[in-house]
């Protein structure tokens, strides 16, 4: 077992880096002034994983859409006691959520963190589905389907991701639809189980009340050690241009949502924490709160407080968003455009430039809070290929250079899609 | 966690700990829900966007941006009949400034300019401004109403409290924002500031001296005495008389089911801790009677939980269901609350649902905002209840206590959101 300690000064933080014995790479992080502690356990798989083979076997499996997700559900139930009703007697928070590129378990607690820890990879490493239960779970997740098919804001991000793209399956909804949850069955769950679920696609992060020792003894003690599973994907391929500039769906509604995205062609999967890093300051100059477009749309009434940018981006997808409600979406997209195109002519000027990074550096010791996000956040740089102090140093390097650099490439103004919910 | 008073009707709650790399400092001004509501989100969202020193919203932008992207953000909250009109600023702490700059201090600064200091005229709130906030706050209402799930609850609040100053929203009503004036606003904004009780809550790394002494002299300027401080009241119904149901049609994919309690309360901590406790074992957990049984075995719904709310005495369970089959759900969760009643529900069950509860008030103290709002959450009454003395009144409720409390629960409201889809 390798143990390594990495230390940020300024931040005043350290955290374990471990490779387990078992093939799990596991982080903690020792916060002994805080009631609680948080643990998340998490694997590289997630709604985008649709077509695989374990390296060696003659075919390719094509899975049904929404099964990362129903997985997820079901490897709460167990032949005797599911994992609710055991985490119900330690009292402890415990849930789980998958995304487009990975499912993670979690639980929060004030109190037998031991004990919970122990149940926590248990249950994750002791899958148990049999017909009667699948098809019981279609149900509960069927209405989850129904309730973000009422949900404009989800509504509108999805429809901008199929307006976007044309194969690559971040376009499909992360829980599938009625009619693909349907075709899932027993075999088809432990086929995606034993391919992505071994340890050595999975991670286990925690920080908060415990100790380094502490999270290791139970680790040795519940995993043992699996040989690594290897596996091969089938990526489809994606054109360069967007599948449709513009994508509509009337919700009745009584406010229009929009989401407006700019398509990237990168030909690595995963953007490193630097190119994330240099979008965001990217998207705080364009459309900050302190850029002359934000108050010139809010001004002229075009958008209010939900308007919002973000880079949107997991494995093997990266798109730069706005999102908001306007009386006019078309007119914002012209805006954002218009302002894009200025920046990229004109430069970025040295203020602008300052206030944007200082901003996001504020924003950067936020995510230092809180044992959810200090737990997230290690695990999240960790299957993104970084580390988590890797962004606090970035902000040091960064040129205005760099961004202009980026902008040239990842705002091609005649490729984006607008999505609108009416 | 400690509470004082600094100025009349004005209190100070401190958590003060190196435990966060942030601080948050919350001003809080609790007025009653009854009058000039509409006027009172407005004025609040004007405080936070703009003041005399920064007159536009890119020039408080600016100044936000330069204590490195410190947020301050305006809120009107229902807490029971009061409207709890609140300015939050949440900044890194001054440790993390890269050139040692003060930005709690300047932080504060800048929030009590936003109160005592806004960019008016004679004739009151510039007309620019109040036509910019008048827009945010209709279109924050519009988008209320597009989230089905808050939608659907706020309907069943207004058909059960039609009679009550409760059906009121604490954001107010469109028709009455479009026509307030800047003067009104101006008026109500100098009434408040001498009137209204003032809770400010401040959670983070400071000096409380020098906190105090920032904050004290803006309100011992102000003529405020204590015999004019009033507090809201809130009117507790404690028993239904019987069940009204509404139902409304929308062209959604998925129906809602609301359903309104009264849960026997005549004030806010009446019998608290055991309707509480009820109130989990029904309904809020993985280990409830509403998801193990309504969700895990009749598959009905993705979520169908229930839930206190304690400063009004009213219990709410919300779920969405197929349309079709509303009445099988509606039925099954009235079961569950008969089992409850009954006394049917295991020693573990009642075991979960108080280590959930107690796992909810230790966790209070591990997050600023969390902090903040357990401050706020007692900010109408007198004094201050820590999280670990609800842990000790959790510890001593009984399976009996339970049981009287869930006899005392009586259905009010049923609200039915149908698909119209299906319907047809």
């Amino acid at each position: 077992m390798n143990c390594e300690l990495r230390k940020n000064e300024l931040l005043n933080e350290q955290y374990y880096e471990i490779d387990h014995d078992s093939g799990l790479k596991i982080f903690v992080m020792e916060k002994p002034d805080y009631s609680g502690a948080f643990a998340m356990f998490g694997t590289k798989y997630g709604s985008v994983d649709t077509c695989f083979r374990i390296k060696g076997e003659d075919e390719f499996t094509s899975v049904p859409e929404g099964i990362a997700h129903f997985l997820e559900h079901k490897l709460f139930e167990s032949e005797e006691l599911d994992a609710f009703e055991r985490f119900s007697k330690t009292g402890a928070n415990a849930n789980a959520f998958t995304s487009f590129d990975r499912t993670c378990y979690i639980f929060q607690c004030n109190g037998n963190f031991k004990e919970n820890l122990e149940i926590l990879l248990d249950f994750v490493k002791a899958p148990y589905f049999t017909e009667e239960t699948v098809q019981k779970e279609q149900g509960i997740i069927g209405q989850e389907i129904r309730m973000y098919q009422d949900n404009p804001d989800w509504q509108v991000l999805f429809n901008l991701l199929r307006g976007i793209y044309h194969n690559n399956p971040v376009r499909i909804d992360i829980a599938g639809t009625i009619e693909s949850i349907a075709e899932i069955n027993a075999e088809l769950l432990y086929s995606c189980y034993n391919t992505f679920y071994n340890l050595s696609n999975m991670a286990l992060s925690v920080a908060g009340n415990v100790t380094k020792d502490e999270v290791i003894a139970i680790a040795d003690k519940m995993l043992k050690k699996e040989d690594k599973v290897e596996f091969e994907q089938i990526i489809p391929e994606e054109d360069k241009n967007v599948a449709q500039s513009c994508i509509e769906e009337a919700l009745g509604v009584d406010i229009e949502k929009f989401a407006l995205g700019f398509k990237e062609s990168y030909t690595s999967p995963v953007r490193t924490a630097k190119e994330t890093l240099l979008m965001n300051i990217a998207l705080e100059i364009i459309a900050g709160k302190v850029s002359p477009l934000y108050s010139r749309l809010m001004e002229e009434g075009l958008i209010n407080t939900n308007f919002g940018k973000e880079y949107f981006t997991g494995r093997g997808f990266s798109l730069p968003i706005f999102t908001g409600e306007s009386h006019n979406p078309e007119k914002v997209r012209d805006e954002i455009i218009k302002a894009i195109e200025s920046i990229k002519q004109n430069g970025i000027s040295d203020e602008d430039f300052d206030v944007a990074v200082k901003k996001l550096y504020g924003a950067e010791i936020y995510r230092y809070n809180d044992v959810d996000d200090l737990a997230g956040n290690m695990l999240d740089a960790y299957f993104n290929g970084s580390d988590l102090f890797e962004n606090i140093t970035l902000y040091k390097s960064v040129t205005k250079e760099d961004v202009e650099k980026l902008m040239a490439v990842s705002f091609d103004v005649s490729n984006c899609c607008l999505s609108v919910i009416k | 966690m400690e509470r004082k008073k600094i100025a009349a009707g004005v209190t100070l709650c401190t958590h003060k700990t190196n435990q966060f790399k942030t601080s948050a400092v919350s001003v809080n001004i609790i007025t009653p829900l009854e009058e000039n509501v509409s006027e009172k989100a407005l004025l609040v969202h004007l405080l936070a966007r703009t003041n005399k020193d920064c007159a536009t919203l890119t020039q408080m932008n600016r100044r936000l941006a330069s204590l490195y992207g410190a947020v301050l953000s305006p809120n009107a909250m229902k807490l029971g009949e009061a409207q709890v009109l609140t300015l939050t600023l949440v900044t890194i702490d001054d440790r993390f400034a890269l050139k040692s700059e003060s930005i709690l201090k300047e932080g504060i600064k800048l929030l009590m300019s936003c109160l005592f200091t806004p960019d008016i005229t004679p004739e009151g709130f510039k007309k620019e401004n109040l036509e910019r906030e008048k827009r945010l706050l209709s279109e924050r209402i519009d988008s209320e109403n597009d989230d089905k799930i808050a939608y659907a609850l706020k309907r069943m609040t207004e058909e059960m409290c039609c009679d009550e100053t409760y059906s009121a929203s604490p954001l107010g009503t469109k028709e009455r924002i479009s026509e307030v004036t800047g003067k009104e606003v101006f008026e109500v904004w100098k009434k408040l500031l001498l009137t209204c009780p003032v809770q400010i809550n401040v959670t983070g790394s400071f000096d409380e001296d020098k906190l105090t002494g920032i904050i004290r002299p803006y309100f011992e300027r102000l003529e405020r005495k204590d015999s004019d401080i009033v507090y809201p009241h809130t009117e507790f119904i404690s028993e239904s008389y019987g069940t009204k149901t509404v139902t409304e049609k929308q062209k959604v994919q998925q129906g809602k089911l609301v359903i309104g309690f009264r849960a026997g309360m005549t004030y806010d901590m009446d019998n608290f801790a055991a309707i509480k406790v009820m109130t989990a074992i029904f309904g809020s957990g993985t280990f409830s009677k509403l998801f193990m049984n309504v969700r895990e075995k009749m598959s009905l719904c993705y979520y169908c939980s229930a839930r206190l709310i304690s400063q009004k005495g009213i219990i709410a369970v919300q779920s969405g269901v197929e349309t079709e089959n509303t009445q099988k759900a509606l039925e099954a969760i009235r079961h569950e609350l008969d089992e409850v009643r009954q006394g049917n529900f295991t020693d573990e069950t009642l075991e979960a649902a108080k280590l959930s509860l107690k796992e909810g008030y230790l966790s209070v103290s591990d997050s600023v905002l969390s902090i903040d709002g357990w401050f706020t959450s007692q900010c109408l009454s007198g004094d201050f209840t820590a999280p670990e003395q609800y842990i000790a009144m959790t510890d001593t409720v009984s399976r009996e206590e339970i049981i009287v409390a869930a006899n005392m629960v009586t259905e009010d409201t049923v609200y039915i959101l149908e698909s119209e889809k299906e319907a047809e």
